[in-house]
């Protein structure tokens, strides 16, 4: 019974450099892959891109695509999921040169192709921005499930805001939808669930 | 050019109200303008503009260690015509995102109030110029109690900041 004790309060130390050591020195666990999906919905879409010219997502087939809602009077929301996206890439590596990010615009009357081009410019991202008509851009947030609502803002020098569904798409090299990201996804939890599409 | 000319001014004037009551000239430290609530700002910083530079947006926590809550009801700043408060929403089961103007936010009395990126931020349109990286901006927070917060040197960080 002594001896077990004696060696316990040796072990202990021992037990303690090693508890330390592993906090210290283990691999930073990346964050586990969300499970790849079909979806019944989604699918091509034509809109208009930044140049003017029609923008289809088949354009991008034999790329992976991550596709989300948005629009450029959004100045919070839509800059931070592009920050984050920076942070997807970051993490790809050169892995991320077959990935492309698809911008659609749910403010259609308001994002000129030019405008949105402008504003994406900002980002040093392979991103493509789609505008186009209002029915066509509703069209295409329905096949997608993407929640989109302009409402005026009479307290508001913004003149209206648009009420839009956060989620992030991922779209294989075949233009399959294979997943849906909350908003508040980890960049390592997108990059790992990219990284089995590529 | 740090700031930008119109934005001197408001510099300076911050930086004497800030001094008058001994905080710091970021504004980081304990400063109630004229004695009133004793709520200060960490980590303050605005989002660049982005093309075509028609809005921009600024983040902050403020901590109240005060008995009262304080209620923010207003910002200001030498560099933007117009100054809003804005609350974000987000609906866990739809992802359904919603932004809207308020007139109050409040600083519960012994807590903070986190202003950040994909929630609840300041909100700027009718900008003098583009907001750009590395530049500094001046912003007044306004409290229901007749007293202020000057932020006299906001630093402004690259688009992709979080």
């Amino acid at each position: 019974m002594r001896r077990a004790v004696v060696a316990a309060m040796f072990l202990i130390p021992f037990l303690f450099l090693g508890g330390t050591a592993w906090v210290l020195f283990a691999p930073q666990g990346e964050d586990p892959a969300a499970t790849l999906m079909e979806y019944d919905f989604g699918g091509d879409f034509t809109l208009t891109g930044t140049d003017g010219e029609p923008a289809s997502l088949s354009d991008h087939r034999g790329e992976v695509v991550l596709l989300f809602f948005g629009y450029t009077h959004c100045p919070d929301y839509c800059p931070t999921t592009l920050s984050k996206l920076h942070e997807v890439y970051d993490l790809l590596g050169e892995e991320g040169e077959e990935v492309v990010v698809l911008f659609v615009s749910v403010d259609p009357e308001r994002d000129s192709p030019e405008r949105l081009g402008a504003y994406l410019d900002a980002f040093d991202l392979p991103v493509a921005g789609l505008t186009g008509d209002p029915a066509a851009v509703d069209a295409v947030a329905g096949r997608y499930h993407a929640f989109h609502e302009a409402v005026e803002q009479p307290d508001s020098a913004a003149g209206y805001l648009v009420d839009h569904s956060l989620y992030l798409y991922l779209i294989d090299r075949r233009g399959r939808l294979r997943q849906l990201f909350r908003h508040d996804a980890p960049a390592g939890r997108i990059a790992a669930t990219v990284r089995k599409l590529l | 050019m740090l700031l930008r000319t119109c934005g001197r001014a408001a510099l300076a004037a911050a930086l004497l109200a800030a001094g008058a009551c001994g905080a710091g000239a970021a504004g980081d430290g304990p400063s109630a303008a004229d004695g009133g609530a004793a709520v200060f700002a960490e980590e303050a910083w605005a989002r660049a503009s982005l093309p075509p530079h028609d809005a921009a947006s600024a983040y902050l926590t403020l901590r109240n260690p005060g008995a009262e809550d304080a209620v923010l009801v207003g910002a200001e700043c030498a560099v933007a015509a117009v100054a809003e408060l804005h609350v974000m929403e987000v609906d866990d089961a739809t992802q359904r995102m919603r932004m809207r103007a308020t007139d109050a936010m409040t600083v519960p009395a012994g807590g903070r109030l986190v202003l950040e990126p994909g929630s609840d931020h300041l909100m700027f349109f009718e900008l003098a110029s583009p907001w750009e990286a590395g530049e500094e901006v001046a912003i007044s927070l306004r409290f229901a109690d007749g007293s202020a917060l000057e932020l006299g040197a906001v630093p402004v960080r690259a688009p992709t900041s979080r």
